[in-house]
């Protein structure tokens, strides 16, 4: 893009060093993805071997026959769709939950003036500071006393929970970089708010939407902390939490299957960032910064 | 407002709407974790017998023999390893990096995409990988030692050991994030500036001293807030890489603080780690925008 052809007019007159320095780019660049590769590929490496065959001395680094056992295993596991089927509900509920109230809260935040509108913007953004972890206990003591211990609802309810104060924000900041201008003229040809919504600001707001959708799935679908403390029963386990009881279950850890399960994990997750690298990237950025 | 009837458009869109649109994620959020918060506080005050909802005042008692716990001490001391061990390493690794894919531009693109695979993965995925890159038996990191003519280490039944192991997964995790945050900090930098010093005749070196280190000063300071705040919060690798051990040897605030409500059923000591955790979380960002405001441009 621009850096290309900044990188001609930044240093016209030393190309000795520019060849340096890119050699040295490329050098450091390449220690790196082994750094960020290396840990990921030794487990996927492991997935295609025998229990026996990871144990051998030497090391062997690729297996003997790439055989997909392993995933066959896991994939078949007669437990295994109600743990995706989980994850999937969970992180679909929760997404849709979080768009549509923060969506409709950024706007008014964004567009309207109302008494109380600062006090009322903190409560909900000033919990964005709080991790999930540091509310987990009172949060099980809360859903005790109700009675939702090992519910959907408690699930639902806390992830939502955690995941609005982003979203608001997100889209706070999105629909005030929009000029105004362009609702009003659809609300003087008698537009009414839901049309201009659905019609002219969600197509405006698109990149900030994949954001939130972006940082949600991720953080609903990644979840630990709270799966962990506030269920027991099989019937409500995820698939990162059935993953970590994978690991203690067994006697003598089957590390090849324990790794093809973790890879599965992933993978919709990572073909999904695939698909949209440029947008995670614009929306981390976005969601960093600010 | 001129006419009182309730479903006056003008009346209904000027006054109510506001507060329909805002009150479900107000009440939602505030209502949720701000009662969840205050719940920790009253808590934190009062000592139940094991398992009951009701006990007796205590004022700060909880707080005083926390502090006189030695777990808890150790907690502390572990906790501050772990998240100064990853801020530096983080930094380092996120400005080395950075460096690189912005000198390389677009033709890095896909390693820019590479990047940030370690943040996406679940917290539990990543404690499993790198539990299986340091195992003794079927690890990676020991063969390799062993190939270079070292001594093959027990990474994860030794206390320090085993914090190393969690700290550079912990990195590995998170720095991807400040990777490109400082990405996005040096692509902003105005180019005239280097022009302008070139014609001046700056060398390189100092063009990156006294223009590029000033002008990402808010982007460092963003990725450290950032890096801080991630690994002092991080219960998601520790607990399934080592849960705490060998030996409470990884045992950080926040799983301590775990340790105490589900292992111990000490609820109202729990809850005190945990408002100890959310005030040095304020603690720190305060520290932090004082520190970082006058510098930032």
């Amino acid at each position: 893009m621009k850096s290309n052809e900044l990188s001609i007019k930044m240093r016209p007159s030393i190309p000795a060093f520019k060849r340096r320095a890119r050699v040295l780019s490329w050098i450091t660049l390449a220690i790196m993805m082994v750094w960020l590769l290396l840990p990921i590929f030794w487990a996927v490496l492991s997935t295609f071997k025998t229990p026996i065959e990871i144990y051998k001395v030497p090391v062997k680094i690729f297996p003997e026959s790439f055989s997909f056992k392993n995933y066959l295993a896991v994939l078949t596991d007669s437990d295994f769709p109600r743990y995706l089927g989980n994850t999937v509900f969970l992180t679909v509920v929760t997404t849709v939950l979080t768009l549509f109230i923060s969506f409709w809260a950024a706007y008014a935040f964004a567009r309207m003036r109302f008494p109380l509108q600062h006090v009322l913007l903190l409560a909900v953004l000033v919990p964005r500071l709080i991790p999930r972890i540091s509310v987990v206990i009172p949060l099980y003591r809360m859903i005790v006393s109700v009675g939702l211990l090992n519910t959907y609802t408690a699930l639902l309810l806390t992830y939502t929970v955690t995941s609005i104060p982003f979203a608001v924000w997100i889209l706070t900041n999105v629909f005030q970089s929009i000029p105004k201008e362009i609702e009003e003229s659809a609300f003087m040809d008698g537009a009414k708010l839901w049309q201009t919504m659905l019609h002219i600001m969600v197509p405006i707001a698109t990149p900030g939407i994949l954001a939130v959708i972006i940082f949600t799935v991720r953080e609903t679908w990644n979840e630990f902390p709270f799966v962990l403390s506030f269920t027991t029963s099989a019937a409500l386990r995820t698939l990162p939490y059935q993953l970590f009881l994978f690991r203690d279950t067994l006697g003598i850890e089957n590390w090849p299957l324990i790794n093809t399960f973790a890879i599965i994990t992933v993978l919709p997750i990572l073909i999904a960032y695939f698909i949209f690298a440029k947008q995670v990237t614009t929306g981390i950025i976005q969601g960093a910064v600010k | 407002m001129k006419r009182k009837p309730l479903f006056n458009t003008v009346y209904w869109r000027k006054r109510l709407l506001p507060y329909v649109l805002v009150l479900p994620s107000t009440l939602f959020v505030f209502g949720i974790l701000g009662y969840a918060i205050m719940v920790a506080i009253k808590d934190s005050l009062h000592k139940y017998p094991m398992l009951a909802t009701s006990g007796k005042f205590v004022g700060l008692d909880n707080y005083v023999s926390l502090f006189q716990t030695p777990h808890f001490q150790h907690a502390i001391t572990i906790t501050f390893i772990f998240v100064f061990g990853t801020v530096i390493l983080g930094l380092f690794l996120s400005f080395v990096l950075a460096l690189a894919l912005f000198n390389l531009s677009e033709k890095a693109r896909i390693f820019r995409t590479i990047t940030l695979i370690p943040y996406l993965i679940s917290g539990v995925a990543a404690a499993i990988i790198w539990r299986f890159l340091f195992n003794g038996d079927v690890g990676f990191v020991n063969p390799l030692l062993e190939a270079i003519g070292l001594k093959p280490v027990q990474w994860l039944s030794k206390g320090t050991n085993a914090l190393i192991v969690v700290t550079l997964a912990n990195t590995w995790k998170i720095f991807p994030m400040s990777t490109i945050l400082l990405l996005a900090g040096l692509q902003v930098i105005d180019k005239d500036l280097y022009n302008a010093a070139t014609v001046d005749g700056a060398n390189n070196r100092q063009m990156f001293i006294y223009i590029t280190i000033p002008l990402l000063g808010s982007y460092l300071a963003t990725c450290m807030i950032w890096l801080t705040f991630a690994s002092f919060n991080m219960f998601s690798i520790i607990y399934p890489l080592t849960g705490g051990g060998p030996i409470r040897g990884t045992e950080v605030m926040a799983l301590y603080m775990y340790r105490l409500a589900f292992g111990e059923l000490n609820f109202s000591m729990a809850s005190a780690v945990m408002i100890l955790l959310l005030a040095l979380n304020v603690i720190f960002s305060l520290i932090f925008i004082r520190l970082f405001r006058n510098k930032t441009v």
